[in-house]
């Protein structure tokens, strides 16, 4: 029989955070924005390097599905969420994303779509090449919804696999 | 309603021990200017998990803020065995899970590791300074059993409520900058007089989890 205990732990950080002094909230998320500033440029670098890698590892993907070739390009998506916002292509983040869920996706129901890893692929080389410029934000939201509705067709069906073989 | 963020309300973190964990130097990097940001000055940054169980086995750590390692899903066992290995006081320590994204394979995974919370990436530091309110307030239960050791997972209207998707309407964080507004007050301690100027933090007590 299993048994099951309640603590209510005294947490450091609560008293921590009502003492006196600090930071008001807005100047707080002022300086979290100034600090993150700092490393724009250093992430524009990073965007472009996780783009290349992307690009590569898409070129070398074999023919018929294989679930190595996708674990590394999804490695390669995943550790670069995050960097776009930084660097000033919140789209960027929003199609790496994307791209997580369809290979998630296509992992699950074991399946290839190389066109549509490949408009992810090249929607983030278009992204990265146009960092300094401002793209339309309408253009970019078209272009963000166009690639939620490639990975929106393995959803439903990954979801019933995943439960199947849950 | 959401942390505005604009209010003047304050905070402290400048005492609090920080572990900050992720794979990726710019993630960490980027953790890092925004826990500086919030006035943090106690950070511990650690790039593998091997430094990360280091660290909690050598320090008090007051918060941790874990990347989950999408890829591997490490983060998660690593909150688990968190709770499932390491004494008090770091065993009850708030941790906020990061996740670039969650596979399908690792949601279970992710609600059973025992943190306190998961924010996606990319994190907005007015997104990491709600949560990381949120977490510190007492009152949720601590559960431990055979098969889940952490946070109680259900929530009596506790949740934050905002902008963000997916949270509760019906829950809240009260921030409350503007002096005789309604809502319970957190005074100073007796004989520690508030610098000129301040504001108090104020704020609501969680109620019990049910």
């Amino acid at each position: 029989m299993s048994s099951v205990r309640y603590e209510f732990p005294k947490y450091k950080l609560t008293q921590q955070l009502r003492e006196p002094g600090g930071l008001a909230v807005a100047d707080a998320v002022d300086g979290a924005a100034a600090n993150l500033e700092e490393l724009r440029p250093e992430c524009a670098d990073e965007l472009q390097k996780a783009v290349s890698a992307a690009m590569a590892c898409f070129q070398a993907f074999p023919p018929e599905f294989d679930p190595a070739a996708l674990q590394e390009l999804y490695a390669i998506a995943a550790r670069a969420v995050g960097i776009g916002v930084v660097c000033g292509a919140p789209a960027a983040d929003a199609t790496l994303v994307s791209l997580c869920n369809l290979l998630d996706h296509l992992g699950v129901i074991q399946r290839w779509d190389l066109a549509a890893v490949a408009v992810h692929v090249q929607t983030l080389q278009l992204l990265a090449a146009r960092l300094r410029e401002n793209l339309e934000a309408p253009a970019i939201e078209q272009v963000l919804a166009g690639l939620e509705k490639v990975t929106r067709r393995y959803r439903l069906e990954a979801a019933i696999a995943h439960a199947a073989s849950a | 309603m959401a942390l505005d963020p604009k209010s003047r309300a304050r905070f402290n973190l400048s005492k609090t021990v920080v572990l900050l964990f992720d794979p990726t130097p710019l993630g960490l990097a980027i953790l890092t200017q925004i826990l500086a940001g919030f006035g943090a000055r106690k950070i511990h940054r650690c790039s593998t998990i091997d430094e990360a169980k280091q660290c909690v086995s050598d320090f008090e750590i007051d918060l941790m803020v874990i990347d989950a390692m999408a890829e591997s899903g490490e983060g998660y066992d690593f909150v688990r065995w968190l709770r499932a290995n390491v004494p008090e006081p770091n065993k009850h320590t708030p941790v906020l899970l990061t996740a670039a994204h969650t596979k399908a394979s690792d949601v279970a995974n992710a609600r059973d590791c025992g943190s306190h919370f998961i924010v996606a990436k990319p994190l907005a530091p007015i997104v990491v300074l709600e949560r990381i309110i949120w977490i510190a307030k007492e009152g949720r239960a601590f559960v431990l059993s055979d098969e889940y050791v952490g946070p109680d997972r259900r929530f009596a209207k506790a949740n934050p409520e905002g902008e963000h998707p997916l949270r509760r309407r019906e829950d809240q964080i009260q921030l409350q900058a503007e002096a005789g507004a309604p809502g319970e007050v957190t005074e100073a301690p007796a004989g520690e007089a508030a610098p000129a100027g301040a504001v108090p933090f104020i704020d609501r007590p969680l109620k019990a989890a049910s």
